[in-house]
């Protein structure tokens, strides 16, 4: 029957990404959400080809503070969470060279010693791997003293980002 | 303004938690009576059925209900019991919406306990008293809500400096009105009654090294604000607008690594205790 709903556009499904936690989906109706990024970094990947999306909220840069936490969450450090994250996207058929990535997060004190950095630290493993695996980053809103929380709709290619005095939209396509 | 001045000037103080200091020194004393510390407890029946609700949730893992303090006490312990009780007090002080520093309801109530676990856990690495460390944590940022209670005293004066000259909030604090939020909070856990060790650790929050006493204290909370604001829980605006110590960091001597063991560590706790907290919702 052209033109009936499917139950899924009736119920947009919505999931929430935890701390050191991943979600990707090829239902376009889905709405990937994660709550205060502070010095966490969140990366959001969307190929509009095929409609496959996808959030990360890293914690921490490096896995190698403890490899058995890594091995049982993997989406806690910059390392093992990004290539968990890619391996998980390619598995739904998204195309390395169709990615469109929005990183988001990585707040920072004012001062301190580098070790009290770790917005920053955990921004820099991100990066790193991003250039090496030659994908392409569309957006970013990094840094900064506020928290962040982002939705991610997949159908519409945005990220509605909002942080405590408003809201700002993001357009991945 | 000194400290006293703003708290004087408050219309409504939110309640005090009477029980908390008592409780914390019958704890501290060895040859204190289970007694004397149920029967303190009882005297606030609400408080009671508070603790007793969530002393039966899935957290404590009991096997079967308990109605009753002395069986509470019993299986888990006066130490696991005093939290509980400052869990419940931490709620009835922090469990509001703040619009003023834009935090929903619960946040600065989530903030807090973060706090108190990670001090806690710190305490128990560096072999200090770990219920007075999680009560300091737990308690660390009532000034803040005392402030924002003050007829005058506006933090969107304090958000307009932090964000032109990119300066700390207790800077920012300092310059508007002459007094920090850590002060003042401080002051108002002294007009309480609670212990030096619970409240100078508080007062000297963002500057620990000028702590007079208590100073390892005071460096452990520094961590543990920062611990947790990685942890995304300080919630509200302009957050992260602190100076991070790195002589905090020498005056404890924890390696870095154990640092973000603990911001791990605390995460997974905190997920266990908002289970609890959804189930005990409305409590």
């Amino acid at each position: 029957m052209g033109g009936a709903p499917t139950i899924g556009s009736i119920f947009a499904e919505r999931v929430v990404v935890g701390v050191g936690d991943m979600a990707v989906s090829n239902n376009a109706n889905v709405t990937i959400s994660t709550y205060a990024l502070g010095s966490c970094v969140g990366v959001v990947a969307l190929d509009p080809v095929v409609q496959v999306g996808g959030m990360l909220h890293i914690m921490l840069p490096d896995s190698t503070l403890t490899p058995e936490k890594a091995a049982r969450q993997p989406s806690m450090f910059a390392d093992t969470g990004m290539r968990a994250f890619l391996r998980a996207l390619y598995g739904l058929r998204a195309d390395r060279r169709r990615l469109r990535l929005f990183l988001a997060g990585g707040a920072n004190v004012l001062s301190g010693s580098d070790f009290f950095k770790i917005g920053e630290r955990n921004m820099v493993a991100v990066k790193a791997f991003i250039n090496r695996e030659r994908l392409s980053i569309i957006g970013e809103e990094l840094g900064g003293l506020n928290n962040r929380t982002l939705h991610f709709k997949i159908k519409e290619g945005t990220v509605e980002m909002k942080l405590p005095t408003g809201i700002k939209t993001i357009r991945l396509v | 303004m000194k400290a006293e001045d703003v708290i004087s000037q408050i219309e409504k103080l939110p309640p005090a938690p009477a029980v908390l200091p008592t409780l914390l020194n019958l704890l501290r004393n060895t040859n204190s009576d289970t007694a004397e510390i149920i029967r303190l407890i009882r005297l606030d029946p609400s408080l009671t059925a508070q603790v007793l609700r969530m002393g039966n949730s899935v957290y404590y893992a009991m096997s079967t209900p308990s109605y009753e303090l002395e069986d509470a006490v019993s299986r888990i312990g006066f130490r696991e019991v005093y939290k509980l009780v400052a869990m419940v007090c931490g709620q009835q002080l922090f469990n509001h919406s703040i619009q003023a520093l834009f935090l929903g309801k619960g946040e600065l109530w989530e903030y807090s306990l973060a706090t108190g676990f990670v001090m806690e856990q710190m305490a128990t690495e560096l072999g200090m008293d770990a219920t007075t460390a999680y009560t300091s944590g737990l308690l660390h940022a009532i000034g803040k809500m005392i402030i924002t209670a003050h007829p005058s005293m506006d933090y969107a004066d304090v958000f307009r400096i932090v964000e032109a000259r990119g300066i700390s909030i207790a800077q920012a604090e300092r310059e508007v009105w002459g007094v920090t939020h850590s002060e003042v909070g401080a002051a108002l856990l002294r007009q309480w009654k609670f212990r030096e060790d619970i409240v100078t650790p508080i007062e000297y929050q963002s500057c620990p090294a000028q702590a007079p006493t208590h100073r390892k204290l005071a460096c452990m909370m520094h961590l543990s604000i920062w611990t947790v604001a990685s942890l995304g829980l300080n919630y509200g605006k302009d957050a992260w607008a602190m100076e991070a110590s790195p002589y905090a960091m020498h005056h404890i001597g924890l390696p870095e690594e154990r640092m973000q063991i603990f911001m791990i560590n605390a995460h997974e706790k905190l997920g266990m205790i908002k289970e609890l907290l959804v189930r005990n919702e409305g409590v």
